[in-house]
C-alpha cells in the first residue's frame, strides 16, 4: 500500500496518479484498436483528451455551483489544484458531452467506436484495481488462506490483485481478438462479457462492496446482468467484420 | 499439444470460433445463458451480505466510506477528547506539526472555518504529532488559535490513521464514517468550508 508519493515538496496521491496513467494507457490502446477498425487513431485520442479536459472543467464548475455560498467570496479558490473539490456527476456529464459531440461531428459509427473502446475498458479495469491496491481501498474479506495479505489489521484476500489479474487476462484476450475478423459489435460484447464475468466472479471476495436490497452486492449483480446482456445481444449485433481485417483473414 | 499450447494457439491465431459460433448456434447460446444465470445467480446469492444496514460493511479503517478509528487524546487545555463521544457531530481531524510549513499555512483557514461553523455542530480537532505542550502552546498563541488542539504524545493516533504526510485531514460525518481525506496542504479555505458544509448537510 502506497497512498501518497512524495517527490520533493510535492505530495501526489498515488491512486490518482495510477488512474491518470491508466486512462492514458487505455486511450492509447483504444486509439490503436481504432486504427485497425478504420477509425482514425487520432480521432479517439482527441475525443478522450477533450473529454478529460471538459470533464475536469465541468467537475470543478459543478462543485463551485454546489458550494456557491462559500466560493462567491473566494472565487480564486475555484482555480486551486485540488482533486477533492470536484463534482463527479457534473464531471462525467461534461466529459461525455464534449467527447460525444466531437465524435458525432466526426461521424464515427457507434459499433466500431465501442469495439475500439474494448481494450481500453480492460486496461481501465486493471488500472482501477492497481489504484485500489495503492490506496488500500476495495480491500478483500478476511481469510486464512496462505496467500492472504496483511491489510487494515487483518489477513485478507488480495482482492485488488485478483481484479488486476482478471483485467490483464481480459486485456490480452481482447487485444488478440481485435486482430481477428470479429465484427466490431462482437468485440465490444466480448469485452462486456469478460469484464462483467470478472466482476461477477470476484466481487464476493471484497469486504466493502456497495450493497443493494437483500444484501446483494451491487457490482456483482451488475456483472451478472452484463454477461447475460452481452450473450443476448450476440446474434443481434452480428455483422460484417471491418473490411481491412476481413481481407487479411481471407488471405491467411 | 498441451493444454497451455492449445490455449496459446487459440489466443495467438486470434481464432475466436467459440464466440463467433454463438452468433449462429442459438441452442448453444441458450444453454450458455441458462448456465450463467443459474451458476451466476447461485454465486451472487452466496455472495450476499446478510443483515446489512444498507450502508455496506462496518469496517474500521482510515478510508473514505469506512468508520473512523476511535482516538482519545488530551487537549492542550488538559481535557480529554474522544472521537466516539462526538458521534452525531461532523468532525474534521487535521494531523499537523509546528515544523510543517503547509500545516502552519492552513491553520488560520481551519480556525476561521471552526469559528464560522462551531455553532452548527462541527468540531475541528487539530492533532499534533509528538511535540512538547510548551512548543504547541507557543504556536497556538502566535496564531491566536481557539480550535481544540490535541496532543498525540506517543504517536498512536498518527499510527491508527496511517498518516504518512503532513498535513493530512479527515472529514468525518455525523455517523462516524469518513467522507473524505485530503493528503497534503495547505488546503484552501473554500475547500475546508465546502467539505464542512457537506458534512453538516449529510
Amino acid at each position: 500500500m502506497l497512498p501518497t508519493l512524495r517527490i520533493g515538496p510535492l505530495a501526489l496521491q498515488t491512486s490518482g496518479l495510477i488512474v491518470l496513467l491508466g486512462f492514458w494507457g487505455a486511450l492509447e490502446l483504444s486509439a490503436r484498436q481504432a486504427g485497425r477498425l478504420g477509425i482514425g487513431a487520432s480521432t479517439i485520442s482527441n475525443a478522450g483528451w477533450y473529454g478529460v479536459l471538459a470533464g475536469l472543467a465541468g467537475a470543478r464548475l459543478g462543485y463551485v455551483v454546489q458550494h456557491w455560498s462559500i466560493y462567491r467570496t473566494g472565487l480564486l479558490g475555484a482555480l486551486a489544484l485540488n482533486p477533492q473539490t470536484l463534482h463527479p456527476v457534473a464531471g462525467f456529464l461534461g466529459g461525455a458531452l464534449a467527447a460525444g459531440l466531437y465524435l458525432w461531428r466526426k461521424r464515427v459509427p457507434v459499433r466500431p467506436l465501442l469495439a475500439a473502446a474494448a481494450p481500453g475498458l480492460a486496461a481501465g479495469f486493471s488500472a482501477l484495481a492497481l489504484a485500489n491496491l495503492a490506496s488500500g481501498a476495495g480491500y478483500g474479506r478476511e481469510t486464512s488462506l496462505p496467500w492472504a495479505i496483511d491489510l487494515w489489521s487483518a489477513q485478507r484476500h488480495p482482492a485488488q490483485l485478483y481484479e488486476l489479474a482478471a483485467g490483464a487476462i481480459s486485456l490480452l484476450i481482447l487485444w488478440r481478438a481485435g486482430r481477428t475478423a470479429l465484427a466490431p459489435g462482437q468485440l465490444f460484447l466480448l469485452s462486456v462479457a469478460l469484464l462483467g464475468g470478472a466482476r461477477l466472479l470476484l466481487e464476493p471476495f471484497r469486504a466493502n462492496s456497495a450493497l443493494i436490497m437483500g444484501g446483494f452486492r451491487a457490482a456483482q449483480a451488475a456483472g451478472l446482468v452484463a454477461v447475460l446482456g452481452a450473450l443476448w445481444l450476440v446474434p443481434i449485433w452480428s455483422g460484417d467484420p471491418p473490411p481491412a481485417l476481413a481481407r487479411a483473414r481471407a488471405t491467411d | 499439444m498441451t493444454t497451455t499450447g492449445r490455449l496459446r494457439d487459440c489466443v495467438d491465431t486470434g481464432d475466436m470460433t467459440v464466440w463467433e459460433s454463438l452468433q449462429s448456434n442459438h441452442s448453444a447460446r441458450a444453454i450458455l445463458m441458462v448456465s450463467v444465470l443459474m451458476l451466476g445467480g447461485a454465486w451472487t446469492w452466496l455472495g450476499r451480505v446478510p443483515n446489512h444496514n444498507g450502508t455496506g460493511t462496518a469496517d474500521i479503517a482510515p478510508l473514505p466510506g469506512l468508520l473512523a478509528p476511535d482516538l482519545t487524546l488530551p487537549t492542550l487545555a488538559g481535557e480529554t477528547v474522544s472521537l466516539s463521544d462526538l458521534r452525531g457531530k461532523a468532525v474534521v481531524i487535521n494531523f499537523w506539526a509546528t515544523w510543517c510549513l503547509p500545516c502552519r499555512t492552513e491553520m488560520p483557514a481551519l480556525e476561521r472555518t471552526w469559528t464560522a461553523f462551531r455553532n452548527e455542530e462541527l468540531v475541528i480537532l487539530a492533532v499534533n504529532l509528538q511535540e512538547s505542550p510548551e512548543r504547541v502552546a507557543a504556536f497556538t498563541q502566535e496564531l491566536g488559535l481557539t480550535l481544540p488542539v490535541l496532543l498525540d504524545r506517543d504517536g498512536l493516533a498518527f499510527s491508527k490513521y496511517q498518516v504518512q504526510l503532513y498535513p493530512t485531514t479527515f472529514f468525518v460525518g455525523r455517523d462516524g464514517v469518513i467522507q473524505d481525506v485530503v493528503f497534503g496542504g495547505p488546503m484552501a479555505e473554500t475547500l475546508i468550508a465546502s467539505k464542512a458544509a457537506q458534512l453538516l448537510e449529510g
